[in-house]
């Protein structure tokens, strides 16, 4: 507690500096001298001021001023999350779990700093406050506490944190990340989010916070076809002792079975606060799978989740259960949460609040583990590589100890985003902005025999919160290993390989339209004149309880199946703006509705990227989109984003032309920048589908918001004369 | 309730000794606010000749103290004001930057002070605006009583100038935006301000800092100030 007290006198105190980092105030080294120092992200040199991390006006990056005390790579395991597990009644049945959601079985015990005991979040979920309850009834239930924990980064990090308890961190189910969903289509389920962080009206647990972030959660599960009051809308959150349901319907868009996805994530989404809440460690995995029995999807494009299942497609894993036949683990198939991280000399996560640009780690971490290792046998690994942020993009590349890239050896990349592609595309490199993801097969059978290590390497240079550069470090590099994001230590075998060879699957996932039909479409789009545009309007409500009319435009459009649809088609032109970020020049104001979809409307998004020294990875909540159109030409198929998709990337000046439809579920979505840096300062807009759910929501003074199952007022103010 | 930081240099409150005017080689006594001015990049423009700010020692530094620089100002009413120690610590508050030529090319003003009725109960008890010029030469502080007084600006908000120094560090210190490879210089700099559309926002005795688009609807505005004080208790000191 000693050593505690006198790191938070060290936070507070502004001039207590350890003298370690005096010497840096002497004067800088001449350009000349510095021009010859590019550095990578591993270790940053602790006394030459790196080049490539300075701006153009010698304003130098925290990470360089103060960086993260060096620790030495790959000797951290690389950690898997737990897998999640769900609630049994009190006669052992899944679907009467909800009787006990006072119980906290099933979480492994939270590690609070503050509150041995978890909330118990009392009270049986409200149907009526979900859409379609009926028709999606939970089969499983679930609850998870969301609490702050000590967290080991690193063995040498936390050996410098103060008793050396390690990094204070918040995390769902006491670990970050947190655990694992494993979930079938067909199967709906219920997650009750606790919040069990430190409440701040109690002065002792307020003193234990990290100095960033708020303790209020919304938790949004990304990409996922999600009714609007379980998305995680950022105004619907939780303050400390309150739980939100969230209803997972677990249907693909449509019904359609084409639109079933893979590998999800869920992360906090709260107002304002999402980038230091998401850096203070609110992340997770949820994966999607087929169940053999189901007879909505053709057998020869199911994944299982078991790689012998004979007809299916394969992919490498396979479930652990245990004797309850709950699902544990995975076997050949890894999850890896990507984050760079900052630390101070005692270890702890450092944030800048006043940064607008973006925020850089010096640290990579996988699954919260600074640089780890994972021993994998030679044969086939599905990697769920996910880029939790919060503002770094990343190219990613397998190379051998000398940092060469090994020959044969590719990313076979079966996703992007949240959908499987039509088919695997081999690539010698993957790019992941913030939040995108990639499932890819990784052969390791294939590396030669006298080579017993494989990096993941990040060639990308950035050296702002803004964007990379685009520069490729692989070539300048001296410390390519010493760098890069993790090791695979490399054993033999220890049975025969019996997932699918990537390169002899041909057909991964069918697309919902033909090539042609979106080509067709996109011609139309491109070349519309004014004319060729049919305009309606709506009255959406406004603050104060006024109305305000929205004009819309659309086009006639052909579908695949010869229907005649009516195509909305919008822009939005993602900007800078007064020190905000903004979207068509409006800050985020969850108060407004400036766009309203009609339920199962079609709708063209034409994304634009009006700056020219910035990248914004565009998020679009509950619908994927197919991208038809980027930078001027459409998607060749042999990119990667030639599938479904939930980001667009926009890098300086460029654009992209999306295709959606709004299927199945109504009331309050966003779009978003997933640089949560830019979400933070503005760069977000409401949208609604239809006007029959969640209108009023926050649009009012009596406005409400979604918490322990019901709206709550929130208590605006109203004028009050002293 | 919280511990305090130890107060490794004591100074009169008041008086000429109590400001440590830095220069760049005054590496011993002022050695360590020396490295704050590093953090932000100070250190590149000290050697370039220009002024540094008058930071001074908080007095007690309370969970933000190495967010807010402590130098001195000057409100509307004439005052001089340490920023840290007389405005910000112990309390809830919005800082933001403005000048007031700038008001007609960008207005933020009157977006606020809707925002100031919403919140009048509070506003100087438990909730403080701080608008900071960046046009000290035109911007004095009788301009400021005026805008003051026209814009009906309440107890508990001040608006602020001082040495354009000071006021430049505080900029760069809660608004680290940097300069773009394709932002052009403002064709009139003096009323120009980058970041006029972004609020700071916070509880100093807590640290938690967030941020506000200034011209968002005011009842929006109005609820965040619950989000950061948890309970009217924690923000309970009057300025």
């Amino acid at each position: 507690m000693a050593r505690s007290e006198s790191r938070r006198s060290l936070l507070r105190g502004a001039f207590l500096v350890p003298s370690a980092l005096l010497k840096r105030t002497s004067p800088p080294a001449s350009p000349e001298v510095q021009e010859e120092f590019p550095v990578g992200i591993g270790q940053p040199q602790p006394d030459v001021p790196a080049r490539t991390l300075f701006l153009p006006d010698g304003i130098p990056m925290d990470l360089e001023i103060q960086p993260s005390p060096s620790v030495t790579p790959f000797v951290m395991d690389l950690p898997i999350p737990p897998i999640a597990i769900p609630v049994r009644g009190t006669n052992g049945s899944l679907e009467t779990g909800h009787e006990s959601l006072t119980d906290p079985y099933g979480n492994p015990a939270p590690k609070d700093i503050v509150n041995p005991t978890p909330v118990y979040a009392e009270g049986k979920p409200d149907p009526r406050t979900h859409q379609q309850w009926a028709s999606y009834v939970p089969k499983k239930y679930y609850q998870v506490n969301i609490s702050q924990f000590f967290h080991n980064y690193h063995d040498e990090l936390t050996a410098l944190s103060p008793g050396g308890l390690g990094t204070a961190t918040w995390g769902y189910g006491g670990s970050a990340p947190g655990p694992t969903f494993i979930v079938f289509y067909g199967e709906p389920i219920l997650v009750r989010m606790a919040n069990a962080l430190p409440d701040c009206s109690d002065p002792v647990q307020a003193a234990t916070l990290p100095p960033f972030g708020v303790p209020s959660t919304s938790t949004h599960l990304h990409n996922a076809h999600t009714p609007s009051e379980s998305d995680g809308f950022p105004m619907d959150f939780i303050d400390p002792g309150q739980w939100h349901d969230h209803h997972y319907v677990n249907i693909p868009a449509g019904s359609d079975w084409r639109e079933r996805m893979t590998s999800l994530w869920y992360h906090d989404h709260r107002m304002d606060f999402t980038a230091p809440n998401v850096y203070a460690g609110l992340t997770g995995f949820y994966f999607y799978f087929d169940d053999p029995a189901d007879a909505s999807i053709p057998d020869n494009y199911k994944d299982t989740g078991d790689e012998e299942d004979a007809g299916t497609l394969r992919l490498p894993g396979k479930f652990v259960r245990d004797a309850m036949g709950n699902v544990t683990g995975r076997l050949w198939d890894i999850p890896l949460m990507l984050h760079d991280v900052l630390f101070d000399q005692e270890g702890q996560a450092v944030f800048d609040v006043f940064n607008t640009d973006g925020i850089l780690g010096d640290r990579f971490t996988v699954n919260r583990t600074v640089q780890p290792k994972l021993t994998v046998e030679r044969r086939r690994y599905r990697l769920r590589i996910q880029n939790g942020g919060p503002s770094r993009f990343y190219d990613l590349h397998l190379t051998d100890q000398n940092g060469v890239p090994i020959p044969g050896l590719q990313f076979w990349v079966l996703s992007s985003d949240g959908n499987l592609l039509p088919k695997p595309l081999p690539k010698d490199s993957i790019q992941l902005s913030v939040a995108q993801r990639h499932d890819v097969i990784v052969d390791f059978s294939l590396v030669p025999a006298g080579t017993t290590e494989v990096y993941l390497y990040n060639a990308l240079e950035q050296i702002h919160g803004r964007g990379p550069t685009g520069r490729n470090l692989l070539e300048i590099d001296p410390n390519v290993n010493r760098d890069a994001l993790m090791r695979f230590d490399l054993v033999a075998a220890s049975a025969a390989d019996p997932s699918a060879d990537p390169a002899t699957i041909t057909a991964l996932r069918e697309m919902p339209d033909d090539r042609d039909d979106l080509e067709r479409l996109r011609f139309q789009v491109t070349t519309a004149t004014p004319s060729d545009y049919t305009t309606d309007s709506v009255q959406v409500p406004t603050v104060g309880g006024g109305m305000k009319t929205l004009t819309r435009k659309y086009l006639q459009w052909v579908d695949g199946n010869g229907m005649t649809q009516n195509v909305y088609v919008r822009e939005f032109v993602f900007d800078y703006d007064g020190g905000l970020w903004t979207i068509n020049g409006m800050a985020a104001d969850m108060t407004e509705i400036p766009i309203v979809v009609d339920p199962g409307a079609h709708e063209v998004w034409h994304i634009k990227n009006s700056g020219g020294d910035w990248s914004h990875p565009v998020h679009i909540h509950f619908e994927e989109f197919r991208l038809i159109e980027f930078n001027g030409l459409p998607i060749s198929d042999d990119d990667p984003r030639d599938g479904r998709k939930d980001v667009l990337t926009i890098g300086p000046g460029e654009d992209g032309i999306a295709f959606f439809r709004f299927r199945d579920f109504e009331g309050h979505y966003i779009i978003h920048c997933h640089n949560v840096i830019h979400e933070d300062h503005a760069m977000m807009l409401r949208w609604n589908i239809g006007l029959n759910r969640d209108v009023g929501h926050h649009s009012d003074p009596d406005a409400a918001r979604w918490c322990n199952g019901v709206y709550i007022p929130q208590p605006v103010p109203t004028p009050r004369e002293d | 309730m919280q511990e305090r930081a130890p107060q490794p240099m004591q100074r009169t409150r008041r008086g000429p000794t109590r400001r440590t005017a830095l220069a760049v080689g005054a590496a011993g006594a002022a050695s360590l606010p020396l490295v704050a001015l590093w953090r932000r990049g100070l250190r590149s423009r000290a050697v370039h000749g220009e002024e540094l700010p008058e930071l001074v020692e908080p007095a007690r530094a309370g969970r933000s103290a190495h967010l807010i620089p402590n130098v001195p100002v000057i409100d509307h009413r004439g005052r001089e004001r340490l920023f840290y120690d007389d405005l910000v610590r112990d309390r809830i508050v919005a800082i933001h930057f403005f000048t007031s030529r700038g008001e007609t090319l960008y207005p933020i003003l009157d977006n606020l002070v809707r925002v100031q009725r919403l919140l009048a109960h509070r506003f100087g008890k438990s909730l403080f605006f701080r608008s900071v010029t960046l046009d000290p030469e035109h911007d004095t502080p009788e301009r400021l009583a005026e805008l003051a007084r026209d814009k009906g600006v309440g107890p508990g908000w001040d608006f602020l100038t001082g040495k354009r120094e000071n006021l430049a560090f505080l900029k760069g210190y809660l608004f680290l935006q940097r300069p773009t490879l394709t932002s052009r210089p403002s064709a009139t700099p003096e009323v120009s301000c980058c970041s006029g559309g972004l609020v700071r926002y916070g509880n100093e005795s807590l640290s938690r800092w967030g941020s506000f688009p200034a011209k968002v609807t005011p009842e929006f505005i109005a609820t965040r100030f619950q989000w950061i004080g948890f309970r009217e208790e924690d923000c309970p000191r009057v300025g």
